[in-house]
């Protein structure tokens, strides 16, 4: 019944009367959102409470939800103050991680036999690196090429969930991968 | 050399058609004429090929740690919340409040309300210059009223106080402070009384220019203690009047000792 609802349907019918069809907007979401903390965060823990609390934060202020922009802007607006605060929060946890997660990850995808261990090496290091970078972004910038990259949002999507315009968010996406070059550049990966 | 690169570094005018042309997000349109441009300039051509490298890497990463996760199980403890949070009233600041409700109000209103501000400001000013007179006023006499050290010296002086509150202190006249008004109601004729007789000797001791010792010796031998009406407004003068004159005090002793 609630599958043919739009988002703004959805919203509307869990004020009024069905507090469950929240629950298709959840699913609807979920995996983007989830994909946006993760690209915000770089950590799976604290991608999935910032997902948890991205959606119980939007349940609880679904009455301020005025209809303005679309259900899918306002959910990514949220989920991106959770990952900045979460951020805040844990800046030095985060940092941390990205040593003990590099490592993590080396272990976890073991080299397929029929590759080059030099080049799963080179890979791994390869990731690292791109791991790093984004991690060293400006907020402004890494939302851009999370919501890009990861969500595959059009600009206009991007530039209505930021509430920015189309030609910033250009900007801050050709910036992004200039920044990203640079620092894949000065570091290059070594290959054995 | 140094020009060479400046020339490289700088952003092509095509930027933001790189950045759509990259994404594959260039109206058709507008395809042609950037990829006519592109074959002719290396620097966009170097910046398509480095940015689809990093573009690459960042998929990479996606495959590779993130498609494999699972969607996390999100739950919505619909139960315990029960309620959805009533929409928060959306607060204006007072700069665009104000502005409004003038320019929206008829005239008559705004000129009433206006008038009410006026006089609200006019009163509360008024109140204020009172307050502060008055709490002035009180200051000026707290200072000059300062305990008396025994009550024997209160009795002795008692005579001299008129005539010393008077000469340093010829403002309190004007400006009653409400300590003197309570006396005044509690006393009203006696309490105006002397004060006729101050300004006289007020004047009359401004000419003669302080002579302490002997006026007040005078005062006090003269008046043994025939104004009782008056003691309550004495200490105070008198106080001030044994601080500036330490002989004073001295004789007041002699006297206690020669009438002993």
């Amino acid at each position: 019944m609630t599958v043919n609802l739009t988002d703004e349907q959805l919203v509307e019918a869990a004020i009024k009367e069905n507090p469950n069809a929240f629950g298709e907007i959840v699913k609807r979401w979920e995996r983007k959102i989830f994909a946006l903390c993760f690209g915000m965060l770089s950590r799976e823990e604290d991608a999935r409470d910032a997902a948890q609390e991205t959606f119980i934060s939007a349940y609880r202020n679904l009455a301020n939800f005025r209809g303005e922009a679309k259900v899918s802007s306002w959910l990514h607006r949220i989920a991106v103050n959770q990952c900045l605060t979460k951020q805040r929060r844990s800046k030095v946890r985060a940092e941390s991680y990205l040593e003990d997660e590099s490592v993590g990850n080396e272990l976890h995808f073991a080299a397929p036999s029929h590759q080059m261990p030099s080049r799963v090496t080179e890979q791994n290091e390869r990731l690292k690196l791109v791991r790093q970078a984004v991690k060293a972004l400006p907020d402004d910038l890494r939302q851009v090429i999370i919501m890009k990259e990861f969500e595959e949002l059009t600009f206009q999507e991007i530039s209505e969930t930021l509430e920015i315009p189309l030609s910033t968010v250009k900007s801050r996406l050709y910036t992004a991968l200039k920044q990203l070059r640079l620092k894949m550049e000065r570091t290059p990966v070594e290959v054995l | 050399m140094m020009l060479k690169e400046k020339e490289q570094n700088l952003p092509c005018k095509f930027t933001e058609s790189l950045v759509s042309y990259l994404y594959d997000e260039l109206p058709v349109n507008e395809r042609i004429p950037f990829e006519r441009h592109l074959a002719g300039c290396s620097t966009c051509a170097d910046e398509i090929t480095s940015f689809g490298i990093v573009r690459n890497s960042i998929g990479d990463w996606y495959e590779r740690d993130f498609a494999r996760l699972a969607t996390p199980m999100i739950e919505i403890p619909f139960a315990e919340m029960t309620q959805i949070a009533e929409p928060t009233p959306v607060l204006r600041p007072w700069l665009v409040i104000i502005p409004e409700f003038f320019t929206l109000s008829p005239a008559w209103m705004t000129a009433t309300t206006a008038f009410a501000a006026l006089a609200i400001c006019l009163g509360l000013g008024f109140v204020l210059i009172n307050s502060w007179q008055e709490g002035f006023g009180e200051i000026v006499q707290q200072d000059k009223v300062k305990p008396v050290p025994s009550p024997t010296t209160e009795n002795n002086n008692s005579g001299s106080n008129v005539s010393v509150t008077n000469q340093n202190n010829p403002p309190t006249n004007q400006s009653p402070t409400p300590d003197l008004s309570n006396e005044n109601v509690s006393n009203p004729p006696l309490a105006n009384a002397p004060l006729k007789p101050t300004v006289k000797s007020n004047l009359g001791k401004s000419q003669n220019q302080k002579k302490p010792e002997a006026g007040t010796v005078e005062n006090k031998t003269n008046k043994p203690a025939p104004k009782s009406n008056s003691k309550q407004k004495m200490p105070s003068l008198i106080g001030d009047d044994d601080d500036e004159d330490g002989s004073l005090r001295l004789s007041d002793l002699l006297d206690e000792i020669g009438r002993k």
